[in-house]
C-alpha cells in the first residue's frame, strides 16, 4: 500500500468518524451553541481533510489551498455566528 | 537549524507547485462554492427569524437518511481520490474500477435523496408549505442537480480511463472532473449539518 492510499484511506475513516460523531451529538449534547460549535469545527476538519488530501490542494499553490482553506473555516464560522448569535 | 539548501529545495517546490486540473475548471469551483455559500448562509438567517418554523421543518427530515448521504459521497470522493492514485501508478483499469465504485456510491446518494422527497411530498410538504421548505427544497436539490453533473463527468472519466486515454504523468482532465466531484461533497459536508443536525 502507497503512503498515497493510506493517506487517503485515513482521511476516508476521519470523515466517516466525524460524520457519525456529529450525528451522535445531536442526542449527546443538551446545549445548543456547544452543538454549534462542535458542529462548525467537525465541519472545518473534514473540510480541511477535503480540500488537502482528496483535492490534493497540499502541494498546489499557495493561494489556491488558502483561498479553499478559508471557504471551509469562514462559511461555517459565518454559519455557527448567525445560529447563536441572532 | 534550516539550511540555506532546504531553503532552497522549498523555494524551488513551492515553484514547482501546480493546481491539479484546468485553471478554468477552479474558476468555475470558486463561483459555485460562492453560490452555495450565499444560500448557506440565507438559510442560517431565516431560521434566526423562524426559529419555530425552522426546528418544525428539521424534525420532518429523516436525520438518517441524511447520514447515508453523506457516507455515500464522501465514500464516492475517496474511491475518486483513489482512481487518481491509480492512474499516477499507470494502472488505468483500476482506475476505472474505482471510478464504477465512486458511480455505484453516488448512485446510494440519489436513490436516498429522492426517496426522501417522496416521503415529505407524501406528508403534504412541497416547495410552497413555507420558507424552510421552499430553502429546504431549493438547496438540496439544487446541489442534487451538480450531483448528477458530476456523474455524467464521472462516467466520462471511466470511458476515457477505461480507453487508456489518461496519461500517467499527464491527466489534466481526470484531475479537473475530480476535483469538481471533491467540490460537490465540500458542500455537501457543510449543507448536513444545516439541515439536519443543528435545530
Amino acid at each position: 500500500m502507497s503512503t498515497l492510499t493510506i493517506k487517503a484511506t485515513n482521511s476516508w475513516l476521519i470523515l466517516n468518524a466525524l460524520t457519525l460523531l456529529s450525528l451522535a451529538a445531536t442526542e449527546l449534547v443538551g446545549n445548543l451553541s456547544v452543538l454549534i460549535l462542535f458542529v462548525v469545527l467537525t465541519v472545518i476538519v473534514k473540510g480541511q481533510t477535503i480540500v488537502d488530501v482528496f483535492m490534493g490542494l497540499k502541494t498546489a499553490p499557495v493561494t489556491w489551498r488558502r483561498l479553499l482553506l478559508a471557504y471551509v473555516v469562514v462559511v461555517p464560522g459565518i454559519i455557527g455566528a448567525i445560529m447563536v448569535l441572532l | 537549524m534550516i539550511s540555506d539548501h532546504s531553503v532552497v529545495n522549498a523555494a524551488r517546490e513551492h515553484a514547482n507547485a501546480e493546481l491539479p486540473g484546468d485553471f478554468a475548471m477552479w474558476l468555475f469551483i470558486l463561483m459555485e462554492l460562492t453560490v452555495f455559500a450565499i444560500f448557506f448562509i440565507s438559510f442560517a438567517v431565516m431560521q434566526s427569524l423562524f426559529p419555530e418554523m425552522f426546528g418544525a421543518g428539521k424534525a420532518s427530515l429523516h436525520p438518517v437518511a441524511g447520514m447515508i448521504c453523506t457516507l455515500a459521497l464522501i465514500t464516492s470522493s475517496y474511491f475518486v481520490a483513489m482512481a487518481g492514485i491509480q492512474l499516477k501508478q499507470g494502472d488505468h483499469r483500476h482506475c476505472g474500477f474505482l471510478l464504477v465504485a465512486a458511480l455505484v456510491a453516488a448512485t446510494v446518494y440519489l436513490v436516498t435523496k429522492f426517496w426522501e422527497y417522496s416521503e415529505l411530498i407524501g406528508a403534504g410538504y412541497d416547495l410552497s408549505t413555507n420558507s424552510f421548505y421552499t430553502l429546504y427544497f431549493f438547496v438540496t436539490f439544487f446541489h442534487l442537480m451538480h450531483v448528477v453533473l458530476g456523474m455524467v463527468i464521472l462516467g466520462y472519466m471511466f470511458y476515457r480511463a477505461w480507453q487508456g486515454a489518461y496519461a500517467a504523468t499527464d491527466h489534466s482532465g481526470f484531475e479537473s472532473g475530480a476535483s469538481y466531484w471533491h467540490m460537490v461533497d465540500l458542500v455537501w459536508i457543510i449543507l448536513f449539518p444545516i439541515m439536519y443536525i443543528i435545530h
